[in-house]
């Protein structure tokens, strides 16, 4: 499968040192998250922290971490778990400005301000982890310089030996300038100009996102906005000049980005497990007409178009018929062609978002081509017991008309021959002078007679190979014909159409014949009914005898024959006969309109 | 005066035997045709009194020489007597054939032509305007009814008898000539038959035919 404009997430970074996409990599680096956790609370406990404050910190930076590093093994290919990651180290960085250890203080300033950046980047680039417009880039690049400012700010008047029993900064040549008084005011001003940049930028990017792609975003900007909130105390207290308290808790709604990163994920990944499940649990491909909605449903895409090959003309087309050129979508479209190893079978043109999915269009994809290669399979078992079942027809067929060519040679050839010599030798019995000996003329009177046998049975013969009087004057008639020449008494009912396929018929008459003939031979029946019925639909023919039953129908080369032939026909032979109870034979043989003659 | 016969038979041989059989026997053969279309012209040219034609020609060899019957019957009305040769004993294709030929009709079993006084009886007949069924065709009918319970079984022994020659289209002077009675005597037979079998009275003797052959077959 391939899909001509390139797999968003997929990014290739053969080249790098790293090989960032490595899903072992997250599960390497957790135990190293802990250990920074453990640290950074540590350093908070040393500060005097109270054990509240501490908790709400490590669940905030825990939830940045984990989410992060759960993403990233989940989604390698994206750069959104990696930055999470980043922000949840970030965050316990941060807290190393309490560290009793020289330098790790002031320079924890740095990570922080990493921080505000990472949080910007992931809000505004969210899933692919990736800055897709210069407008988003621009408004990182502006956050990542009020960060830098707010941190170099931080860096020359924060010793952290004020806050705690921590070594001196050698940065903080401001410590305690004027500079310092009004380090809170530009600390403030950081936060509020982040929530003015990033607010109407994520409220654009879910306005204009697709409907599959905002399905994603929704939870992770609404959790982003959340967390903006945390500024609200002091953009309230700037803007009214009323002093709003802190709440305590404060810090933890930040969490709210990572649960709602982590929502978003789960989603994508149930839409993912809704469509596999939608065509595994269907067992096959849903029919054209059902397909399309099915997996625009599944994949939240409304916009979402099947493309049916057709390897007649060589090209897509989409459900009314217009030919579609899968290569020439639009940016904001993706392809991904099915194939399967007896070339195209269809295009599904989807909104270029669900890439960001990844996996989730290629699940699909194999999905569809598992279902696609199994109605394939079965189409081919079909398509060769349709050509077996119009063999096994044509043979019957041809049997017939075989038949039918005998008689007539016997009919055209050997009867009319013996008609012509029993002529001539009527002339010479006439011949014969009346004075001539007797042994003359009971001689020509005897092959006369033997002549005039041979022609009757010829006529039998001729008869058994295809009863002429089937076409002559169809199956009713020819059927009380085989009633009346039965030695045994014959009840007869006939509910048959005028006109029936000529295969059908045959079929009845054979079937009728074999079995009068069975029941005078085997049965000691003194008494046969025979029914012949038809409705249109099926004809069937039913032979009931009084007599000893016990016949096997998988003795009698004749009713085997006769089997195969109402086989080939889609019909079938049923023959009961338990012992002493009598023998019931029934045929029933479809009446196919299309088979008629 | 000697009946003007024309043959229509694919096979030159029979064709050929049938004539000098015919010819032996006093009949005026003026024509003889190898397909349908030969015959009509034949027929149209030469107005002969009988036709005698096999049932199977040119070119499906199934039921041209039906076909022809009607052709003949349709363009030179009743006043043709048409005998239709065949190979084939079952009731249906007389009764087809008796249905469609109106009097002058006959069915003949092919094997019969070798017999010298039927073949003359049955041309004679047609052309008169009578009915001829071949009794291969009517026995078999009347044997397979014999043991059965139905009305049949009501008829004495000699009206059995009538009741096959009726079949076979012998009029009530010919059946009174064959079984020794006097015509009045069949009569009162044949009034005793419809009655049993629950038949109506034919108008005519070609109809008559047709009734009883319909009765036997069904």
């Amino acid at each position: 499968m391939t899909s001509p404009p390139p797999m968003g997430a997929a990014v290739d970074r053969s080249d790098s040192l790293i090989e960032w996409s490595d899903p072992r990599l997250p599960v390497l680096i957790a135990p190293l998250a802990l250990i920074v956790a453990i640290l950074a609370e540590l350093s908070l406990a040393h500060a005097g922290v109270p054990a509240d404050g501490i908790a709400s910190d490590a669940a905030t930076g825990s939830a940045f971490a984990l989410s992060g590093l759960v993403a990233w093994r989940l989604r390698p290919t994206s750069d959104a778990g990696r930055i999470m990651t980043a922000l949840g180290f970030a965050w316990f960085f941060g807290d190393f400005l309490f560290a009793p250890v020289p330098l790790v203080g002031p320079l924890s300033l740095l990570p922080q301000a990493a921080g505000r950046v990472l949080f910007a980047w992931l809000l505004l680039s969210f899933p692919t982890g990736r800055l897709g417009s210069t407008l988003h880039r621009w408004a990182v690049g502006m956050i990542a310089g009020l960060a830098a400012t707010l941190a170099g700010l931080q860096l020359v008047t924060i010793d952290p030996a004020d806050l705690c029993a921590c070594p001196s900064s050698p940065f903080a040549i401001a410590a305690g300038s004027n500079l310092a008084t009004h380090l809170e005011a530009v600390s403030a001003t950081v936060g509020i100009g982040m929530t003015v940049i990033l607010v109407p930028l994520v409220v654009r990017r879910a306005v204009i996102a697709s409907g599959p792609a905002r399905r994603t975003l929704i939870p992770v900007l609404a959790g982003g906005a959340f967390a903006l909130l945390s500024v609200a105390p002091d953009l309230v207290t700037r803007l009214t000049g009323l002093s709003v308290e802190p709440i305590g808790w404060l810090p933890i709604v930040y969490a709210a980005l990572p649960i709602g990163f982590l929502i978003a994920l789960l989603r994508s990944r149930m839409a993912r497990g809704a469509v596999a499940d939608l065509i595994v649990r269907l067992g096959q491909l849903p029919t054209p007409e059902h397909l399309r909605p099915a997996l625009s449903s599944a994949l939240g895409d409304p916009s979402l178009e099947v493309l049916r090959w057709d390897p007649l003309s060589g090209s897509y087309h989409d459900h009314e018929g217009q030919v579609v050129d899968p290569s020439t979508v639009g940016p904001t479209r993706a392809v991904a062609l099915l194939e399967t190893d007896r070339g195209r079978v269809a295009a599904i043109v989807h909104d270029a978002s669900l890439l960001d999915e990844p996996g989730l269009v290629a699940s699909v994809t194999a999905a569809m081509r598992l279902a696609v290669e199994n109605e394939q399979l079965q189409a081919e078992v079909r398509a060769q017991l349709e050509d077996v079942r119009a063999s096994r027809l044509r043979i019957v067929e041809a049997a017939d008309t075989e038949r039918r060519r005998v008689e007539r040679n016997l009919h055209d050839g050997a009867q009319q021959r013996l008609v012509a010599l029993s002529l001539a030798l009527r002339r010479a019995q006439a011949q014969v002078p009346p004075d001539a000996d007797g042994e003359l003329k009971a001689t020509l009177g005897s092959a006369s007679d033997q002549l005039a046998s041979a022609l009757a049975e010829l006529r039998d013969l001729a008869r058994g190979i295809h009863p002429a009087i089937l076409t002559e004057a169809g199956l009713g008639p020819a059927l009380r014909a085989l009633a009346r020449e039965s030695p045994i008494p014959v009840d007869l009912t006939l509910e048959l159409e005028e006109v029936l396929p000529d295969a059908v018929a045959v079929a009845a008459y054979f079937v009728v014949a074999e079995g009068l003939a069975n029941v005078a031979k085997y049965s000691a029946a003194e008494h046969a009914s025979l029914r012949a019925t038809s409705d249109g639909r099926h004809l069937r023919v039913e032979i009931t005898d009084d007599g000893t039953g016990g016949a096997d129908p998988e003795i009698g080369s004749g009713l085997r024959g006769l089997a195969d032939r109402l086989a080939a026909l889609g019909g079938r032979l049923e023959v009961n006969s338990p012992r002493g109870e009598g023998t019931r034979l029934v045929a029933e043989v479809p009446i196919d309109p299309g088979g008629a003659r | 005066m000697s009946h003007r016969v024309v043959l229509a038979d694919d096979s030159l041989l029979v064709r050929e035997g049938i004539a000098r059989v015919l010819a032996d026997a006093g009949f005026d053969v003026v024509g003889q045709a190898g397909d349908v279309d030969g015959l009509l012209t034949l027929v149209e040219s030469t107005r002969p009194d009988v036709v005698l034609l096999d049932i199977r020609m040119p070119p499906t060899f199934t039921d041209e020489g039906l076909r022809a019957l009607a052709t003949i019957r349709d363009r030179f009305g009743p006043s043709i007597g048409v005998l239709v040769l065949s190979h084939h004993t079952e009731a249906a294709f007389a009764l087809r054939l008796l249905s469609d030929g109106d009097a002058g009709t006959g069915y003949l079993l092919k094997d019969r032509i070798a017999d010298l006084e039927d073949l003359a009886d049955a041309v004679r007949r047609v052309a008169r305007g009578g009915t001829v069924v071949d009794p291969a065709v009517v026995g078999p009918l009347l044997e397979a009814r014999r043991n059965k319970p139905d009305r049949l079984a009501e008829l004495t022994e000699r009206e059995r008898e009538v009741l096959g020659l009726m079949a076979e289209g012998r009029s009530n002077q010919a059946i009174a000539g064959r079984l020794f009675v006097t015509p009045k005597t069949v009569e009162a037979h044949t009034a005793s038959i419809f009655s049993k079998l629950d038949l109506l009275p034919a108008p005519d003797d070609h109809r008559r035919v047709l009734a009883v052959l319909a009765f036997l077959e069904a």
